[in-house]
């Protein structure tokens, strides 16, 4: 068991290397000139000068990627260029609205999809199974770029039932209410400050984003409960329960629910993981700002939804993208942990 | 084997018979199953549209070059509702949204088997090798496999982009490069199998080398597998494909791609409701026919993983092979 931790441990810890090996190949060793990719457009010499000099572009290949590998351990992952901030703070801006996102996606997919599920499982190939299979595979085939466009198109435009996006329904709505920065998350904070009407307003726009976000999972939530409930239904415990008079709820809830939900748990901790790509497409769409969704807009060097580049801003996005993969693996290595101390069976 | 009544005879035409019959008895049950038809149906039109753009679009050249929309009444920019000159209507430009949206699935479609096969050329070449050489060469390639199986492809496609610019090729390289780790995975399993069949020992031991082993014996045993996988991930990648384009990280516009057409319309949302609409349509049903054949294939093949392929919970498992 100590070795399956380790193991696990060490190999979480490679992935992150290789992702900082991978990110230093693209940007230091490809052809032509890393200082000018992280210059921008149109450096001035003097610049790319002092690029060169920070970088250490002008030295040996090892001893680039030990400034590179260090300086992200220290938590320096450059200037950007286009904002004109240090990419830490940029992200760790945007991380907890982020997060919150994807967790509450999470857990809305548990919630809502767990219990139909259940139900599906308990009446096969009936009129609701029926329906669920056709929902959750609509579900799993959206896309959520697009399902965002639809609900802003049918709520927004048509039926004025819900804002359009930004948190609280406007891009002032922070300068109109002082709500104090405790953990970065707007929805976190304005609970934690005791702020309940700004909360509702928030919680109200960030309807439709939840459902564009949530569709995907919940379908996968259904999916996997009916298909656990059903093999752990036809188990030979259950079955003696069911030969001793027990009654089916009882079986299902005292029994069964325990045994079938623990590999949907686990799934819902990936779900999590998963979400932060659904995440950055939604903060796009409906312009959740500051987001990681946001901030790959701007390092891309374009507003929200245009679509040309010019030239992207190299530091942020490699920043972006290795914080991105810090998380993901971070919550992989929770999931199995957390799954090796619920499920006795792994031998390892 | 059994024989076929008809085996001895060699004429053309009996083999010919005997062919189809067999074709018919493996492909035959697939139609009994409704999803399958359906699939077969949905991607079948989706193909139709995609070879015979040029052909079925209502206006040539994705489009473009046309100037009908002087004719259209309720917008200065260009765009038009639908109408009969334009079923669809029309984009900003005055371009024919039919068209561009045949076009749009074209080159996704195009795309994503590209990806497909670069991906499964790839974890094919992994795979293999790691599972019929085993030892320090398998336990290397695996744990290269397990980084990139842990990396979304979303991150890579943006560190990628953001180095040498968005394309064609970027997608390709950045979705081939996240999709190959399962195909990988699946390969080595295979190869570890077939490796020690009595056919392969023997032709080992009768000196051939490990390269025809590899190729001649391995391989086509190893393939039907994947195409269960394949068939199942097209879908995923048709969609991911589609999501990097609109964020701007993969086909450029002017090239029609349904993820650039739903990107642009999204500035047309709350004025025009066709410019988002049919495109996601075109797209959520070329995805759809993906998902439903690659369903039902698998749950014929190995009904033991029904509901599980493409769920984190497959991921897993495909973890542990």
């Amino acid at each position: 068991m100590g070795w399956y931790v380790a193991r696990r441990a060490l190999l979480s810890f490679f992935v992150v290397l290789g992702t900082i090996v991978i990110t230093f190949y693209l940007s230091h060793l490809l052809p032509g000139n890393p200082a000018a990719l992280y210059a921008g457009s149109n450096p001035s010499p003097q610049e790319i000068q002092r690029i060169t000099q920070q970088y250490g572009f002008n030295q040996p290949v090892l001893t680039q990627f030990w400034i590179y590998i260090t300086g992200i351990f220290k938590g320096d992952f450059g200037t950007s260029r286009i904002v004109r901030q240090p990419v830490s703070s940029l992200v760790l801006q945007a991380l907890p609205n982020s997060l919150t996102l994807a967790a509450m996606a999470a857990a809305i997919a548990g919630i809502v999809g767990i219990p139909l599920g259940i139900l599906a499982s308990r009446s096969r190939n009936s009129k609701l199974d029926n329906f669920l299979r056709i929902f959750s595979m609509g579900a799993v085939a959206i896309p959520q770029f697009w399902s965002g466009l639809i609900l802003q198109l049918v709520f927004f435009s048509g039926l004025h039932v819900f804002p359009l996006g930004a948190y609280g329904g406007s891009l002032f709505f922070f300068q109109q209410h002082a709500i104090p920065t405790i953990t970065g998350s707007y929805v976190i904070d304005t609970l934690l400050s005791g702020n309940f009407a700004a909360e509702g307003q928030i919680l109200w726009s960030l309807v439709l984003p939840l459902v564009t976000l949530s569709a995907y999972p919940i379908g996968v939530v259904i999916r996997q409960t009916r298909a656990s409930m059903i093999g752990t239904m036809n188990q030979d415990y259950i079955r003696t329960a069911r030969a001793y008079g027990v009654p089916r709820r009882e079986i299902e809830m005292k029994y069964a629910l325990k045994n079938a939900l623990s590999p949907v748990l686990i799934s819902l901790g990936l779900i999590f993981a998963g979400s932060l790509i659904g995440v950055v497409f939604v903060e796009d769409i409906f312009v959740l700002q500051p987001g990681l969704g946001s901030l790959i807009r701007t390092a891309l060097g374009v507003g929200t939804t245009s679509t040309s580049i010019t030239s992207p801003d190299v530091p942020l996005i490699l920043g972006v993208a290795i914080v991105t993969c810090i998380v993901y693996v971070v919550t992989n290595f929770a999931v199995d942990m957390i799954q090796l101390m619920v499920d006795r069976r792994i031998t390892v | 084997m059994k024989m076929e009544p008809d085996a001895h005879k060699s004429s053309p035409e009996a083999n010919t018979r005997r062919i189809f019959k067999r074709l018919g008895r493996t492909i035959g049950p697939f139609f009994q199953e409704k999803m399958f038809v359906a699939g077969v149906i949905m991607v079948g039109a989706m193909a139709f549209i995609a070879i015979f753009a040029p052909w079925v679009s209502p206006y040539p050249a994705q489009g473009m070059g046309q100037t009908a929309v002087s004719s259209c009444p309720t917008s200065a920019a260009g765009i038009c509702p639908p109408s009969l000159q334009h079923l669809f209507g029309t984009e900003q430009t005055g371009r024919d949204l039919m068209s561009r949206i045949f076009f749009g699935i074209r080159t996704s479609m195009m795309i994503s088997v590209l990806v497909v096969l670069l991906a499964v050329a790839i974890g094919l070449g992994v795979g293999l090798t790691a599972g019929y050489f085993g030892g320090i060469v398998d336990e290397a390639l695996m744990r290269v496999t397990d980084i990139f199986l842990s990396f979304p492809h979303l991150i890579l496609a943006l560190v990628i982009v953001a180095v040498l610019g968005p394309g064609f090729f970027d997608v390709l390289i950045a979705l081939g490069a996240t999709w190959w780790p399962s195909f990988a995975r699946l390969a080595r399993a295979q190869a570890l199998e077939i490796r020690s069949r009595p056919y392969v020992v023997l032709a080992k031991a009768s000196g051939v080398t490990n390269r025809s082993i590899l190729g001649r014996h391995i391989l086509p045993n190893a393939i039907s597998p994947l195409l269960v996988l394949i068939s199942v991930d097209l879908g995923a990648v048709v969609l991911a494909e589609a999501g990097l384009s609109f964020l701007g990280l993969g086909v450029r516009p002017p090239t029609a791609d349904l993820g650039v057409i739903i990107a642009e319309s999204a500035n047309q949302i709350t004025t025009a409701w066709w410019y988002a609409f049919f495109p996601g349509i075109f797209l959520t049903v070329l995805v759809i026919g993906f998902n439903l054949l690659g369903d039902s294939i698998r749950d014929r093949v190995d009904p033991r993983l029904r509901g599980f392929i493409g769920t984190p919970a497959m991921n897993k498992l495909l973890r542990r092979i």
